[in-house]
Order: structure tokens, then C-alpha cells, then sequence
């Protein structure tokens, strides 16, 4: 257990320490949100939330897929291919913590996000909702973003760490515009609402928006999301376990 | 003498290829091993299943009795393999931490800094570290958990001949001081020839040579009587001597190789030519090595090139 909180520990820092962790999933959410606040307006209400609250929960789950994808993909092709994995399969420590520390520490990283632009909301564009509220969103959009840590490992097993940098950061705009996070599905052409439906990102976001809306969660929300994360983990398990049994080269 | 490791009649094979083609042998404790071979002979993949990266498709490794692919095997293990990435954005000393705690009795931390030479270096970013300094922070993350067995895979890749012989001089002093086991690979012969007491051949799956240094080289066959020429000595005067298998000039140098220097050189004081500077030698591991492997070298390069290939 103490290896364990102590390789935790590392991959946060290691994450803390990279310039493009705090670009990616803390500058960019959060310049997005002042600058889109002002630039669209205060007043504005989108499906009966009013826009800077809308907004901040674009925001964090656009901070939240971003950390997932970013953050994992490139350190787990990079530590795949050269060596280190393998490097760790021969040490005594349990074959799985290797990727459950990665997968807790990202937890963590996404409290921290959740948190900034929650603070960044409540304190600066006078966010307010209940309690409750305020948790069952946060505690959604840091778990939801699981789906996006698995995307991440997923990605990171599919190729070598300079494609799966290329690829990560194209999934991560695409799926964050066509989810809606950038601009809300409701302002676009039909076919867009269509796309959105098929994207984990929208559903992500949609769970916070409908306790915000006092609609209460859609079931296929929850749904859509689980399924996600159940083909993405499966598929990163799959490639994990083919690939296990190369010779050191 | 306890087992180390052990191979029972072990089958690697990929697809129709095999890369270790039954074999059987044991380490004993306290040992020092060198497992030499050409590319391809499947030195690593004999590497990979006795530190439980690879599972044999027949046959049994054990290590200490244990099947390495299991964790308690590995807990007396310290590994260093070649071409390893150090993960990004991590410290020296945090790395040595994360190391440390894998293991039930590590060694210090001070004292595996130290024994890199990394001390100042601690707080440095591991990946920012020179070739040889990350060879050697290797060393000392494979040192963490005080193991009784080593296994390095091309060690002194990238360090220097001061570090290299620094180096070589430790894993000396730590086989002999701790009874411990050392498992090494290397291209670099004549490390292998000073340090190990025991050379296992392989080539193409198979141990084709296995002994002592000395041994081996009596196994090759290779042993050389050579000489100073004076000019009245022709080429041919030489070529007719007994037992001669092969002569190489090099300017009026003569290196003759032989089954028996004893013969050749009693019939060169015989014939009473005009030769000095006498000298017998068994020539280097690597001629022995060479010797060894030359036999069926071509088609070995062939399923080197198959295997690239896939």
C-alpha cells in the first residue's frame, strides 16, 4: 500500500510538473471561461441554465477529458515502447499498479480541475446553486471523467508516443467541439445535436447541466457513459495482454 | 552450492521459429554467468523467461525454486535491461524512492546514490541525466532491494572506460562479498572474459558451449604459436610445418594456429630457421567466441533476418 501511494504521489507530481498538463487542462478551460462568459454574456440562458454556470461545467469537463487524454496517452505509448513497462514487470510490485496508480492519480488531478473552475465560477461570475448541487456535479464530472483516463490508456496502447500524442489531441478538440463544450448543442445545425448524442463528452456534461436545469439525470446519460468506459477499458485490456507476451528486444 | 536458476528442457517458440530450442541447465548461487551469442541466438529470450517476461512454451525456468512469472520469485531479483526510457519528469532520488519501495529490506538511500555516483545529482530530472549517468542510475534502482541475483542485460552501454572498469570493479567486490548471483549479457568480450566464471554459448536456441573461460577457449581449439621471421623463412617453409591449421602474416609476424603448439614448435627449433621471439598463447575469448559460432553463421543471420522481417 505505501509503494502504492508513493508511485501515486509520483504520477501527480509528474503531472504537476509538466508544462502541458497545466496549459491543457488548467490555463485553456479557464481562459475559455472568462473569455466566453463575457464574450457571449452574462445574461444569456441556455436549456434554463443561466451561461456562466452552463459554461463552467463545459469547462471543467472539457479540463477533465483533456487530462485523460493528454496526460495518459503519450507517458503510457512512451513508457510501452521504451522499456520501462517492462522494467516494472520484473520488479515484485503488483502487475496492476502500474496502471491503477495512474488511473487514481488522474482522479486526483481532475478534483483539482473541477475545483479551479468551480472556484473560478463561484467567485468571479457569481455562480450559485444548492449544495447538493454543487456536489453531485463535481463529484459527476470527476468520475465521468473515467471514461476519458480509459481513452487515454486506450489511445497510448494503440500506437508509439508521438502518434499518440497527434491522436489524443485530435480526439480531444473533436470530441470536446462536437460534445458541445465549446459551444452549446442547442445553438447548432441539426446535424451537429445528432452527432453530440453519440458522444461521451455531451453525456458527460449533460448530467451536470440537467441537475443545473432541475430536470433530474437522464438515464441514458449514465448509460452511454458506462458503455464507453466498459469498450474503452476493455479494448486498452485487450491490446495491454497481446502485446505482454513480446521478447525484451 | 544452492540453484539460482534453473532450465528444464525449456521451448520458446514464436510461430514456427525457436528462439530457445530445449534447454536445460542450472546457475548455481554465487556465480557469475555470461550468456554470449550472436543477435537472434536467443540470448534474450532466455533473459525475458527467467525474469518472468515470457512464458516458455514448454519445459520450466526457476528461479530460488519459484516460477519467475510469479511476484515472490522476483522479491530477490535486481534488473538492469538495455535500452530502457526513464519515465519523464521524475528526480533521480525519487526514482531510488520509488525503487526502494518495491522491496521488503532496501538498501539506503544514500547509500544507492552513492554507489551511482548520483548524490549531487538527486534532485535532477532523471531523463536530463548524460547516457552513462542513467546507466548508472539504473544500476543503483537494480541495487534498491538488496538482490541476490543480477541480471544485466548490456550494462556498460553508453558509460565511459573510467566509469565502465569502476563499475565492473563493485559487481566484483558485491559477488564475492555477498555470495550473490550475476546474470549478464555483453558485446564487450573481454568484460565478460575478466568478470564471469562461467560463459554459456548460445546460438540458434540452443547452448552450444558452456564453462569456464579457460575451458571454452580450450573447446575452440583455438591456440596459436607465433614468431618473428627472419627473411630467409618463405611462406611455404611454414605452411609445410606439422599441425599447422592456418597461418596469418603481418609483415614478417607469424601467427600460426594449432591443435598442438607443442608440435609445431618443436619441428620450427628442428629445422633451425631463422625465428624469434617465441610466443604460445589460447588468443581472447572472442577469438574462441567467434570460432564457436562460425559454424552455421549464415543461416543464423537468415532467421535474424526473418525475424526482422515479421
Amino acid at each position: 500500500m505505501k509503494a502504492w501511494l508513493l508511485q501515486c504521489k509520483f504520477e501527480v507530481l509528474r503531472n504537476l510538473r509538466n508544462r502541458r498538463f497545466f496549459f491543457v487542462s488548467i490555463l485553456l478551460p479557464v481562459g475559455f471561461y472568462f473569455l466566453y462568459v463575457h464574450l457571449i454574456g452574462k445574461s444569456i440562458v441556455i436549456d434554463g441554465v443561466a451561461w456562466p454556470k452552463y459554461y463552467m461545467v463545459s469547462m471543467a469537463t472539457f479540463g477533465v477529458v483533456g487530462t485523460g487524454l493528454n496526460g495518459l496517452s503519450s507517458r503510457v505509448a512512451y513508457e510501452r515502447t521504451q522499456g520501462w513497462v517492462k522494467l516494472m514487470q520484473t520488479t515484485p510490485q503488483r502487475a496492476s499498479n502500474y496502471i491503477t496508480t495512474k488511473i487514481a492519480a488522474n482522479l486526483l488531478l481532475n478534483i483539482l480541475e473541477v475545483a479551479i473552475l468551480f472556484v473560478a465560477g463561484a467567485a468571479f461570475e457569481h455562480v450559485t446553486m444548492s449544495l447538493a448541487a454543487w456536489i453531485l456535479v463535481a463529484i459527476t464530472t470527476i468520475l465521468g471523467g473515467l471514461v476519458f483516463i480509459a481513452l487515454g490508456i486506450l489511445v497510448g496502447h494503440l500506437a508509439g508516443s508521438d502518434a499518440s500524442q497527434i491522436v489524443a489531441s485530435i480526439l480531444y478538440f473533436l470530441m470536446s467541439i462536437t460534445g458541445g463544450l465549446w459551444m452549446p448543442v442547442s445553438t447548432m445545425p441539426p446535424v451537429m445535436r445528432h452527432i453530440a448524442n453519440f458522444m461521451p463528452t455531451y453525456h458527460l456534461a449533460h448530467i451536470a447541466w440537467s441537475v443545473m436545469g432541475n430536470k433530474g439525470v437522464s438515464i441514458t446519460d449514465v448509460w452511454v457513459l458506462f458503455l464507453y468506459l466498459v469498450v474503452f477499458t476493455g479494448l486498452a485490456v485487450y491490446l495491454a495482454n497481446r502485446r505482454s507476451d513480446v521478447r525484451v528486444a | 552450492m544452492a540453484t539460482a536458476i534453473s532450465f528444464e528442457h525449456v521451448i520458446k517458440r514464436y510461430h514456427d521459429i525457436y528462439a530457445v530450442n530445449d534447454v536445460s541447465c542450472e546457475i548455481e548461487a554465487g556465480s557469475i554467468v555470461a550468456l554470449l551469442g550472436p543477435n537472434g541466438a536467443g540470448k534474450t529470450t532466455a533473459i525475458s523467461m527467467m525474469l518472468g517476461l515470457t512464458k516458455p512454451t514448454s519445459g520450466q525456468v526457476r528461479a530460488f525454486g519459484e516460477d519467475p512469472m510469479r511476484r515472490v520469485a522476483r522479491r530477490h531479483y535486481g534488473v538492469m535491461l538495455q535500452q530502457v526510457g526513464l519515465p519523464q519528469k521524475v528526480r533521480v532520488g525519487e526514482l531510488i524512492d520509488w525503487f526502494r519501495s518495491f522491496y521488503d529490506e532496501p538498501i539506503a538511500k544514500d547509500t544507492l546514490l552513492d554507489m551511482a555516483d548520483l548524490r549531487d545529482l538527486a534532485r535532477k530530472e532523471a531523463v536530463k541525466l548524460s547516457g552513462g549517468q542513467q546507466r548508472r542510475l539504473q544500476f543503483a534502482m537494480a541495487m534498491a532491494g538488496n538482490p541476490r541475483i543480477l541480471f544485466l542485460d548490456e550494462p556498460t552501454t553508453g558509460m565511459d572506460i573510467a566509469s565502465r572498469r569502476g563499475f565492473w570493479d563493485y559487481l566484483r567486490n558485491f559477488a564475492k562479498e555477498r555470495d550473490r548471483t550475476i546474470i549478464l549479457t555483453t558485446h564487450h568480450l573481454d568484460e565478460a572474459e575478466t568478470i564471469a566464471d562461467r560463459v554459456l554459448v548460445m546460438q540458434k536456441g540452443r547452448v552450444i558451449a558452456d564453462g569456464s573461460v579457460d575451458a571454452l577457449k580450450r573447446q575452440a581449439g583455438n591456440r596459436y604459436v607465433s614468431f618473428w621471421a627472419g627473411g630467409s623463412v618463405s611462406e611455404d617453409t611454414i605452411a609445410a610445418l606439422p599441425n599447422v591449421n592456418e597461418v596469418r602474416w603481418s609483415g614478417r609476424h607469424v601467427r600460426i594456429t594449432t591443435d598442438s603448439p607443442d608440435e609445431v614448435l618443436r619441428a620450427v627449433i628442428r629445422a633451425d630457421l631463422d625465428v624469434s621471439g617465441f610466443e604460445v598463447s589460447q588468443g581472447q575469448l572472442e577469438d574462441a567466441f567467434v570460432s564457436l559460432t562460425a559454424k552455421d553463421g549464415g543461416e543464423d543471420e537468415t532467421i535474424t533476418d526473418r525475424r526482422r522481417g515479421r
